[in-house]
């Protein structure tokens, strides 16, 4: 049987076939189809299974999707209403997130509420702190109210009422009284998409979750049915969540896909470095427009409870992914002071870098790198695409001839400029959360990112950088790597101290019950199942808290959570600097991780290969490592030849399909026994 | 100095960015008060030898004004000679630094490379209490500086990285909770060397000192050039902002706060001397934050991107008048300098968009602020404190908006309700926008909102907003005031529309929260009838106000469905 991961980005999809007996790979790039994700992928199934009858030997496809994220942050997706609890239309009408990145002094801009206010209907009812209902629900009010916005034309609908994390049972009956009143409706309820306390988190989130509904699940539909259609018989759909663990198609909530595209990417990157011995590394994965940065500690990838999009505040659990506007198409300009500025603004896909001759006059990161050698102008994208040298290298001229800089001293300037601002994103992700660079190595990947990480790692202090087999799609070989996870949370805000160790796990088993439930319908046997507790908690008082992990037993002791308390402490000292043991804690929120062990990719050791390095030589290319030197012959090696065991020593190129990695003057490189590129930097 | 070339600059200007955001986040992560964990009220900054600005990390842009003026500040007590590594030095006195009041502290840290003092690090945080009247120091009694509690003039706080007894000592006695001063000023020094001050040194070992510390310059001047060819395409001329409030001490009397935007060829010169007379009370404001609020103003007219250092600071002059509002004689007491911000921040701009060609802004809101703190033996000890961010301004473009994330200082958050009701003996009744309050315009004000509370015990009460009017602008109408409203609806209903202190409130009493709203620019008639027909829909504007204010007909109305 075979695995096929796709992973649809910007401009290519990627896909990876894996061979489940053998563990072999077999990579495919088709470019994406903007309009419609759906069709590049069910094109390149079809290219990577030509024979109808090896569409059978398809176990499973898991699928990584900016569909969500593109929805939200270009505000598209469904017209959504909201129904809220009477007298508390502020909390959408009211602007309650403060500025960040770009906006940060900006004067002139203008802030709307997620749902304007005319599809934002109120619902007579209270329920209070302890989940009393203060005030019955008012149906007769409830369903004008439903009628009221199937009339004006609303398709998906976000229920937010106080305290429904404690007591579901008012939503739940607005839910029902929407499904006898107005069916076609999508309903998203905050009690069932994100059960815990502060109304405004749980409120961005569920509709964030409607918004996306209708699209999300339109696409999911009708990517499974043209698969089917076209003789795809599995029925093994996942979506990569941005928990890091994949879901069923059919039971994937929208908004938990937010990060799909790069978590993917992260997790295998920390998984390829963990199977070659390095279990500390920092993830460096430059795209187009951006990078993304993700750190992992002792094979593990940092998670956190809560994110921010754009204008969203997304209480989902999310690996902690940190992304810069740094890529391949961000753009060099000239300000008004006569400096050169790199990015963030990015030529994108269309129309890209001046290179790819679409049109595109401002000189980008890519530009530089094809003036600079670092590209081979025939190869990108397995040469499909081809790079026009030529223009690159007028429009950097022209743009040194301003500085008074030759247009080899202005290409490497834009590459010093970009690098220096993804040490600093690479510095966010690490020493900004106190972690030493120098017990970190550096695992490059995404098309571009193998060309700067061996002078990031260098700079950074870092110890080696890691260059995957396939570096651009390291995304879509993640997806083969995770497994099937759910979460599941609810709040109950008490006193650690009076907490009993029957009262969490009543708590806890409530949990359990429906995490089971979910993975069992989804045809996973119990035994499969791996179920983690988990407390967040805070200080007393405190704005913020910590998870800490809460164990396993059947039964839960007072001992158990003083266990968790002592976590906690050194877990704030560890984030914070000190801990208070002898300050009350309060418990926040209660959750479950379930995790299905299923089968996934294994990192299989390369094939040792016959013969030395330079049977893998594929000649020379000039390329600059520093414009007082010029341009220098540098060997070129093709990656397809590299065999485990071969060494190379800087400068040295070595080209592949779907990337280029350069090895710098004076670092040496290996093939490790995975076919991984492991270069050593100072 | 030695020439460096504009990579390298450029390069080493990303990482000066980043040696400040780390040092933001290392405080951050260490500081031990809610102050800065929560409210954020802390910043931090690299300065040259000289003490001129080469980089900030700030939500809280009037304190990239202030640092210059903080180790002018040490510089005036301490020469070069006597400061090693490994000093700290302390300040709150706002007439020897630049921080707005004595609750911030700042702390400077000259940074030394072979020998060689290269440049101080800096970082000003808010504290929780350092003595004075009441708990956190803030009281709208203080009639001078030493009603607001310690006044610490520049002494050395740190020798050898350990803190000096004496200085511990003086602390220790001065504060009601002085393990959280001293350990939020512990992890600022701790943040200034370790990352700054390594950081720095290893800049300096990659580039060399005179590479870098000739970056320093040449950022700055490059800033400074960049801003001024901008300067030059302006229209030459005088500009005015001008706004009135009432003042603490005898709300009777207003006080005029105004700015003259002098633009020259390359030149500005920020006017603040037309400002009427300083307050008696707690709300007088020191020049530098004004520096810090009109340099960012300036930037925010060309590109908010543009770094915030000696550069960009340099372009502006300023005149102030010894004994105003906005340059007060010492020991005039600054306590409540913030609740002005606003309205400071509102003439700046409001001169600068003119003197720009930039869309005109209107006046936003003031913020309001409450406290709640439980009373009696039997009752749970609580103190519930919130911020409420206004209506903000309008502009040539855009509507304001209630709520947080507008202008120059509209970050704080509001406090969940769930948590509130779960901690605290209040029941919330309504968080709601009130119709018709933010200014009329062709673009509308920011409106006001409710937020009313029930009180389930015995509590006292202080709050709210000092009375301003949010003045609308290019015949755009000013928006409504905020209040605070005692049992509205009642015949016992009081309603304050200026600061309130200590009342006492019994179970059941409810407290109304009014936020003021903001001012409209632009006729209300000239606004498209599609944005006056959702403000009907969205119920921020009622029907009677469209026909009146923006000149709807009944039968547009009844057109768009809305039967008035």
């Amino acid at each position: 049987m075979k695995t096929v991961a796709v992973d649809t980005g910007g401009t290519f999809t990627d896909m990876v076939v894996m061979d489940q007996e053998t563990g072999e790979i077999e990579i495919l790039k088709v470019p994406s189809t903007p309009s419609d994700p759906s069709q590049s992928i069910v094109q390149g199934v079809l290219e990577m299974f030509p024979n109808k009858g090896d569409l059978d030997n398809i176990g499973t496809l898991s699928h990584g999707t900016t569909v969500g994220t593109n929805i939200l942050v270009q505000n598209r997706g469904a017209k959504v209403g909201l129904l809220i609890t009477e007298g508390f239309t502020g909390i959408n009408d009211i602007w309650h997130l403060p500025r960040f990145g770009a906006e940060l002094g900006n004067l002139f801009i203008e802030k709307k509420p997620l749902v304007p206010p005319r599809f934002r209907l109120e619902v007579p009812e209270r329920i209070d702190n302890e989940g009393n209902v203060l005030k019955a629900l008012d149906e007769e009010a409830t369903i004008q109210a439903i009628r009221r916005l199937k009339e004006k034309g609303v398709e998906s609908i976000a229920v937010v009422l106080l305290f429904s994390f404690l007591n579901p049972a008012h939503e739940k009956r607005v839910g029902e009284l929407i499904k006898q009143e107005y069916p076609e409706a999508w309903v998203s309820l905050s009690s069932e998409i994100l059960p815990q306390i502060r109304e405004h988190p749980r409120y961005s989130t569920t509709v964030a979750n409607a918004r996306l509904d209708p699209a999300m699940t339109a696409y999911l539909t009708n990517l499974s049915k043209q698969l089917r259609d076209e003789g795809v018989k599995t029925r093994q759909l996942y979506i990569m969540q941005s928990n890091g663990g994949v879901n069923k198609v059919e039971s994937v909530v929208p908004v938990t896909t937010i990060l799909s595209g790069p978590c993917a990417g992260a997790l295998a990157g920390v998984e390829i470095a963990s199977a070659a011995g390095f279990d500390n590394v920092v993830t460096l994965d430059v795209g187009g427009t951006s990078t993304d940065l993700a750190l992992g500690e002792k094979g593990k990838i940092l998670e956190e409870t809560s994110g921010r999009l754009g204008d969203w505040e997304l209480g989902v659990p999310m690996l902690m992914i940190h992304t810069i506007g740094a890529g391949g198409g961000t753009i060099a300009w000239l300000d008004k002071g006569g400096g050169l500025q790199v990015g963030p603004q990015s030529a994108g896909a269309d129309p890209g870098p001046v290179c790819y001759g679409k049109g595109g006059t401002n000189p980008t990161v890519t530009d530089a790198n094809v003036v600079l050698g670092y590209l081979n102008p025939n190869n990108l994208g397995g040469g499909k695409v081809s790079l026009h040298y030529d223009k690159a290298y007028e429009a950097i001229k022209e743009m040194g001839a301003t500085l008074g800089l030759s247009p080899l001293q202005t290409a490497e300037g834009i590459i010093r400029i970009i690098n220096a601002k993804m040490e600093e994103g690479v510095r966010a992700v690490s020493t900004e959360r106190g972690y030493d660079l120098r017990d970190f190595s550096m695992v490059a990947f995404g098309g571009a990112g193998p060309i700067p990480s061996g002078r990031l790692a260098a700079d950074l202090n870092m110890q080696k950088v890691i260059v995957p087999p396939a570096p651009g799609v390291t995304s879509a070989l993640g997806l083969l790597m995770a497994d099937p996870r759910r979460d599941y949370m609810t709040s109950r805000l008490a006193p650690l101290a009076g907490l009993t160790g029957e009262a969490a796990m009543t708590v806890f088993s409530g949990l359990e019950s429906q995490a089971l439930e979910g993975f069992q319908s989804d045809g996973f046997p119990r035994e499969q199942i791996q179920l983690s507790r988990f407390l967040d908690l805070r200080y007393q008082g405190q704005g913020y808290e910590l998870t800490v992990a809460v164990s396993g037993a059947a039964q839960l002791t007072e001992d158990d959570l003083k266990a968790s308390r002592a976590n906690f402490d050194q877990l704030h000292a560890q984030q914070f600097g000190h801990g208070a043991p002898e300050e009350p804690v309060e418990v926040v929120n209660y959750r479950v991780v379930a995790v299905a062990q299923v089968r996934h990719a294994t990192i299989n050791p390369g094939v040792a290969g016959e013969g030395g390095v330079e049977t893998a030589r594929a000649g020379d290319r000039d390329a600059c490592f520093s414009s007082a030197q010029g341009m220098i012959s540098c060997p070129v090696y093709n990656r397809a030849l590299l065999r485990p065991g071969h060494r190379l020593e800087g400068p040295v190129i070595v080209d592949q399909s779907d990337s280029t990695t350069v090895i710098y003057p004076g670092q040496l490189a290996e093939i490790d026994g995975f076919g991984n590129i492991i270069i050593t930097v100072n | 100095m030695v020439d460096v070339d504009v990579i390298t600059q450029e390069v080493i200007g990303a990482r000066l960015n980043g040696i400040v955001s780390e040092m933001q986040v290392a405080i951050f992560r260490t500081g031990f008060s809610t102050i800065i964990r929560e409210t954020h009220d802390f910043s931090c900054a690299l300065l040259d030898w000289q003490g001129r600005l080469v980089g900030s990390h700030s939500s809280v842009v009037g304190h990239n004004g202030a640092y210059p003026y903080c180790v002018a500040g040490v510089l005036e007590f301490y020469d070069y000679e006597d400061m090693k590594e490994g000093d700290s030095f302390v300040i709150n006195s706002a007439y020897h630094s630049g921080v707005p009041h004595p609750m911030d502290i700042v702390v400077v840290t000259p940074i030394f490379y072979e020998g060689s003092l290269v440049a101080f690090c800096a970082s000003i945080g808010h504290k929780s209490d350092i003595g004075g009247l009441a708990p956190g120091s803030r009281v709208t009694l203080a009639r001078d500086v030493y009603g607001e509690g310690l006044q610490i003039l520049p002494v050395r706080f740190q020798r050898d990285y350990q803190i000096i007894k004496e200085t511990e000592q003086f602390f220790r006695g001065n504060s009601r909770s002085p393990h959280l001063v001293l350990g939020d000023l512990t992890a600022q020094a701790g943040a200034l060397w370790s990352i700054g001050g390594e950081r720095l040194i290893a800049l300096m070992d990659q580039f060399g000192k005179e590479v870098v510390e000739s970056t320093f310059d040449l950022l700055g001047k490059r800033t400074e050039q960049r801003l001024r060819r901008e300067l030059e395409e302006w229209p030459d001329g005088v500009f005015e902002g001008e706004t009135f409030i009432r003042d603490v001490v005898d709300s009777s009397r207003t006080i005029r706060l105004h700015v003259a935007a002098i633009k020259e060829g390359d030149r500005l010169i920020m006017d603040f001397s037309a400002t009427g007379d300083q307050s008696e009370g707690p709300v007088n404001i020191r020049p530098p934050f004004l520096r810090g609020i009109s340099t960012s103003s300036l930037t925010a007219m060309v590109d908010p991107s543009i770094p915030n250092n000696w550069g960009s600071q340099g372009v502006i002059d300023y005149r102030f008048r010894s004994g105003s509002l906005v340059d007060p004689i010492y020991p005039g007491p600054t306590g409540f300098y913030s609740k002005n911000l606003r309205a400071i921040e509102g003439i700046v701009n409001r001169a600068m968009t003119k003197a720009s060609g930039r869309p005109a802004v209107s006046f936003g809101g003031t913020q309001s602020s409450m406290v709640l703190g439980s009373r009696g033996a039997s009752a749970r000890p609580y103190v519930q404190y919130e911020i409420f961010n206004p209506g903000s301004y309008a502009f040539e473009g855009g509507d304001g908006w209630p709520g947080t994330g507008h202008g120059f200082s509209g970050s704080s958050r509001f406090t969940s309700i769930e948590i509130l009701e779960a901690e605290f003996d209040v029941r919330l009744l309504q968080f709601a926008v009130t119709p018709d309050t933010g200014g009329a315009g062709k673009f509308r004000g920011g409106s006001s909102y409710r937020r009313d509370y029930l009180l389930k015990g015995s509590a006292k009460f202080t709050g709210g907003a000092d009375r301003r009017v949010a003045q609308g602008t290019e015949g755009g109408m000013d928006g409504v005031v905020g209040a605070v409203v005692i049992n509205p609806g009642t015949p016992q209903e009081q309603r304050h529309e200026t600061m309130v202190s200590s009342v006492e409130l019994a179970p059941g009493d409810v407290v109304r929260i009014e936020a003021p709203a903001g001012g409209g620019v632009g006729d209300p008639k000239e606004r498209e009838r599609e944005r006056v027909i959702h403000d009907v829909e969205d119920g921020i504007v009622s029907s009677q106000n469209a026909i009146d204010l923006y000149g709807m007909s009944q039968r547009e109305l009844q057109e768009a469905g809305l039967g008035a």
